[in-house]
């Protein structure tokens, strides 16, 4: 990944949430509007509608995003701006998601923060790799401790984190007795 | 998280509406229907059958209507909370099935709680003393658990807790209680009468935990990172609870999706044998008398509760331990 590039979320995978959000409420609106539902599916079918139209509100929002990625730090553009400087990268988290019983064909996502607040980008982003592997790089050069999951998730992806506390417990480490 | 929860869904409605079709076309399947095993019994009564009657009652009924049509009724009642009505009580499904479903809970929950507390120090003992004799002999007894049929245990206890204990047995209150409205008394006739389902119907599961949290923990506890814990002086009891422990419950999580259904429906003989008002005995009688209704309820109500707990595992799961699986894979 070149400094200084624009990364967007894909196509197709933008497709599939509008049409996971669209069957969404054309599922579960229709009985609420033209059916006396009993109090209790109601509560439940308006939980969801609710959901799927934050869902595609939040898809469309990608479909606006913009992330930039450069020497000084990344930025995502899109309903609102945020930035994060990589030598003020707080925490990094990568987790990953899969609905099927054998966890493939799952997603990744991953969370920066920083003193601006928490950035979040999923690995629908075309240019995913590159950027986790610079948040990595981030997050070694400023010593940050990083859970076991997100170390492991970072491993599958190719990218070497090395503990900072390979010398010794850092201060505060859940290691120290 | 919104994405995995709103995919996760997107994968539940089409999972519940294939259930309820293939519910619905499979107690649709013997030939014949409700009326039909009416007849039946009646003229091996050797009793007479008004035909223009019966053709009432199919008309009034909708057996005569097309399978699409009685299936959309059904499920469309559903979301009403009307779920149709039993012809063989002769009134409304939700009516039927009344206190039954709530004392069902009760014992469905009572069985779970009794399974975690019970196995949960069991299996940590095991696997924290591995080999010894506290291990060998709460392996056997696990064994004997697993090893048990329900009906059988059910039917020892109940010869002890009569001849020994002098426990009123059998149902799930004493009979002065049966038609009286809830009272404290009637409450703790509950309770005392809770034990014996619970344990019977508790055991295999209890057992079947045990086996699967020691060999969990037992991964965990060979681990590098808890080894190393212990060496830079973590204190062992800390060390376990902190960290191989969190790791070794995703099987205690992941079986929540199992255990809910397997009670439901595992207590029905147990219920039969133990004459326990539960809804097992209602849905093997309902299923042998082709009440379609009340069966397709019953039957939706379990695959409901399947398809909630895995659900629930599941987001328990995303949130707890999002890691990759190696023997897996990610992908855009």
């Amino acid at each position: 990944m070149a400094q200084g590039d624009v990364l967007r979320y894909g196509g197709n995978a933008l497709a599939g949430d509008f049409g996971r959000s669209g069957a969404g409420l054309a599922l579960t609106l229709p009985p609420l509007l033209f059916i006396d539902v009993h109090p209790v599916v109601g509560a439940v079918l308006g939980a969801m509608a609710l959901l799927f139209a934050v869902f595609l509100v939040r898809t469309i929002e990608r479909r606006a995003t913009a992330v930039r990625v450069d020497d000084d730090g990344v930025s995502v553009t899109g309903f609102r701006t945020r930035r994060i400087r990589w030598a003020d990268v707080t925490g990094l988290d990568l987790a990953y998601y899969s609905t099927r019983r054998d966890r493939t064909n799952g997603w990744m996502q991953l969370t920066l923060r920083g003193p601006g607040g928490r950035l979040k980008v999923e690995s629908t982003l075309d240019g995913f790799d590159g950027l986790v592997e610079r948040a990595a790089a981030a997050a070694q050069a400023r010593g940050l401790v990083l859970s076991e999951t997100a170390m492991e998730n970072l491993g599958a992806l190719g990218v070497a984190y090395r503990p900072p506390s390979a010398d010794g417990p850092p201060a505060g480490s859940a290691f120290t007795a | 998280m919104i994405s995995y929860v709103a995919r996760r869904i997107m994968v539940m409605i089409p999972t519940l509406i294939a259930i309820s079709l293939i519910t619905f076309v499979i107690i649709q399947l013997p030939p014949g229907d409700y009326l039909t095993t009416l007849v039946n019994e009646l003229q091996s009564r050797g009793e007479n059958v008004d035909q223009s009657r019966l053709e009432f009652l199919r008309q009034t009924y909708g057996l005569d209507r097309p399978m699409w049509e009685q299936y959309l009724v059904w499920i469309g009642g559903m979301l009403t909370g009307d779920f149709g009505f039993s012809f063989e009580y002769n009134m409304p499904v939700s009516d039927v099935v009344g206190d039954r479903l709530a004392l069902t809970m009760v014992m469905s929950v009572s069985t779970i709680v009794f399974i975690w507390v019970v196995s949960f120090p069991i299996a940590i003992y095991s696997a924290t003393h591995q080999y010894s004799w506290g291990d060998y002999g709460l392996t056997l007894l696990g064994f004997l658990g697993l090893a048990t049929p329900n009906f059988l245990l059910a039917l020892v206890l109940l010869y002890l807790s009569n001849v020994w204990f002098g426990m009123s047995i059998g149902g799930l209150m004493d009979p002065q209680y049966l038609d009286q409205p809830w009272s404290w008394e009637k409450a703790g006739s509950v309770v005392t009468h809770l034990i014996i389902p619970t344990v019977v119907i508790g055991t295999s599961g209890t057992a079947a935990m045990i086996r699967r949290l020691r060999a969990n923990l037992l991964d965990e506890l060979q681990k590098q990172y808890y080894v190393t814990a212990l060496a830079k002086g973590l204190p062992r009891r800390k060390a376990l609870w902190k960290y191989p422990l969190r790791m070794s419950l995703n099987p205690f999580i992941s079986d929540i999706g199992n255990l809910l259904p397997q009670i439901m429906s595992g207590a029905a003989i147990v219920s039969v044998v133990m004459s326990l008002p539960t809804t097992g005995p209602m849905l093997l009688d309902s299923l042998q008398s082709q009440d379609m209704y009340l069966a397709g309820s019953f039957l939706m109500f379990l695959a409901l509760l399947t398809v909630i707990g895995v659900f629930l595992s599941d987001l328990a799961l995303a949130v707890l331990d999002p890691r990759i699986r190696l023997s897996g894979g990610a992908s855009r």
